[in-house]
């Protein structure tokens, strides 16, 4: 039997996208108020179904972004609950058990649904983004769908069988509660085709072909706050998008080894000029006395020159294969 | 309450699995021939703007004289390009093997 150092820890758990460790103090960047969305706590216009989606500073969420064929945005979702005037949030994530370690990679990781407060949720994240549910879905009744499976002690479902229901996983978990309030079926989409994506979830024995990220549940029309650690929404869309280059730039000849390294001890971590990349992008716009908005063009063709500069030109209209084209960026305009 | 990421990793990081060396393949750095979409420095492999999106062949089927001088001067760029010198795939395969 071979053995070395576990070197897809990181990789599994990433796949479950539900990681957190400590970091500064939450900070509400912007919030969407109106008519339909009136402030009930801290000044958020926080309701019942809500859904809540978070992005880990851990490395692995570098590998979440290549698993789905299509970019998304995010590594994990929850829903929100309002208990008493106070908003909990419900997850399911999983983790690493302790000793006896299997030699089947994904037998290690065992998980369940947690309960916390919603402040205590989001700090360890690196950004959260706070979302309506999709129309026509009780927002009670997603609430009420999450604090069941709570209650029901309902386990993560370590190899992500979107068709088993018996376990779950953080989007299968929101998925599920979204139908059962009246939401639509939201299924699985394709996995990325990368040979060696493939490569890799074949060898965790996670099912290649499909996946469900928790950013198929952040529709902009549907943004109500958003919050964490990035001075302002703008930086955070901006690492965002560099994550969407990332995944743009990895066609199917390029192996996970050209973004992650692996160390003597077999442990995963992005490569430097990576994660410098990620960084420089969340900075792009830190002098702009207008700074555009998330979704603005300008972010997008900021941070595809960022990538030109440090990586090499790379065509404009090139896309993952398999995937639709995306709308040229406009220019950037001087400032 | 859940405990952290890092303490999940650091207590996986002591175990054994098992990891075939495809997998590990998988991990190796780009090597000189290998066309990186991610090669650090302005002078990398990245394909020119102009050509046409790529419709990929094998990782290491690079012949073309292009994609070879992308490739030869992140390579032999150190200020560029060796913050990030690939590591020989078997390096990386019996770093693992333990």
């Amino acid at each position: 039997m071979k053995l070395a150092r576990l070197l897809l820890a990181g990789l599994a758990l990433g796949l479950a996208a539900c990681g957190t460790m400590s970091l500064p103090p939450v900070r509400v960047l912007d919030k969407r108020t109106d008519e339909a969305h009136k402030p009930t706590y801290n000044g958020l216009p926080i309701k019942s179904g809500q859904l809540v989606l978070t992005e880990s500073p851990d490395a692995t969420s570098y590998v979440f972004v290549l698993i789905p064929k299509k970019f998304h945005a995010f590594t994990h979702v929850a829903i929100i609950s309002v208990e008493d005037g106070e908003p909990w949030v419900y997850d399911v994530t999983g983790e690493v058990k302790t000793f006896p370690f299997k030699k089947r990679l994904m037998d290690n990781v065992t998980g369940k649904m947690y309960r916390r407060r919603l402040f205590e949720y989001v700090a360890p994240n690196l950004h959260a983004e706070i979302y309506d549910p999709p129309p026509g879905a009780d927002g009670e009744k997603i609430a009420a769908y999450a604090r069941q499976k709570f209650k029901d002690g309902v386990e993560f479902d370590s190899y992500f069988d979107f068709h088993d229901h018996s376990k779950l996983f953080c989007s299968e978990l929101v998925a599920l509660a979204i139908e059962s309030a009246g939401g639509g079926h939201v299924a699985p989409e394709p996995s990325n085709p990368n040979p060696s994506v493939v490569e890799g979830m074949r060898w965790l024995g996670v099912p290649p072909g499909e996946a469900l990220p928790a950013g198929r549940f952040a529709d902009p029309a549907r943004y109500v706050a958003a919050l964490g650690q990035f001075p302002t929404r703008t930086a955070a869309w901006s690492y965002f998008e560099a994550k969407h280059e990332l995944h743009r730039r990895f066609t199917m000849d390029q192996r996970l080894g050209f973004l992650l390294t692996i160390s003597g001890n077999g442990q995963v971590d992005v490569r430097p000029e990576i994660s410098t990349f990620a960084a420089r992008a969340g900075h792009l716009f830190d002098n702009d006395p207008n700074p555009p908005e998330p979704g603005d063009p300008r972010i997008r063709a900021a941070v595809r020159k960022l990538a030109a500069d440090m990586f090499g030109p790379f065509p404009a209209d090139a896309h993952a294969p398999g995937t639709e084209p995306e709308p040229a960026p406009q220019p950037v305009a001087a400032r | 309450m859940r405990r952290s990421f890092l303490a999940v990793i650091l207590v996986a990081a002591a175990a054994c699995v098992d990891v075939p060396d495809s997998v590990r393949a998988e991990f190796a750095g780009p090597g000189a021939a290998d066309r990186s979409n991610f090669r650090p420095g302005q002078h990398g492999s990245a394909p020119p703007a102009e050509e046409p999106p790529v419709e990929k062949a094998a990782p290491v089927a690079v012949t073309g004289a292009a994609n070879d001088a992308g490739a030869s001067s992140a390579a032999q760029s150190p200020e560029d390009g060796g913050a990030a010198a690939p590591e020989p795939a078997a390096v990386i395969a019996d770093g693992g093997a333990s």
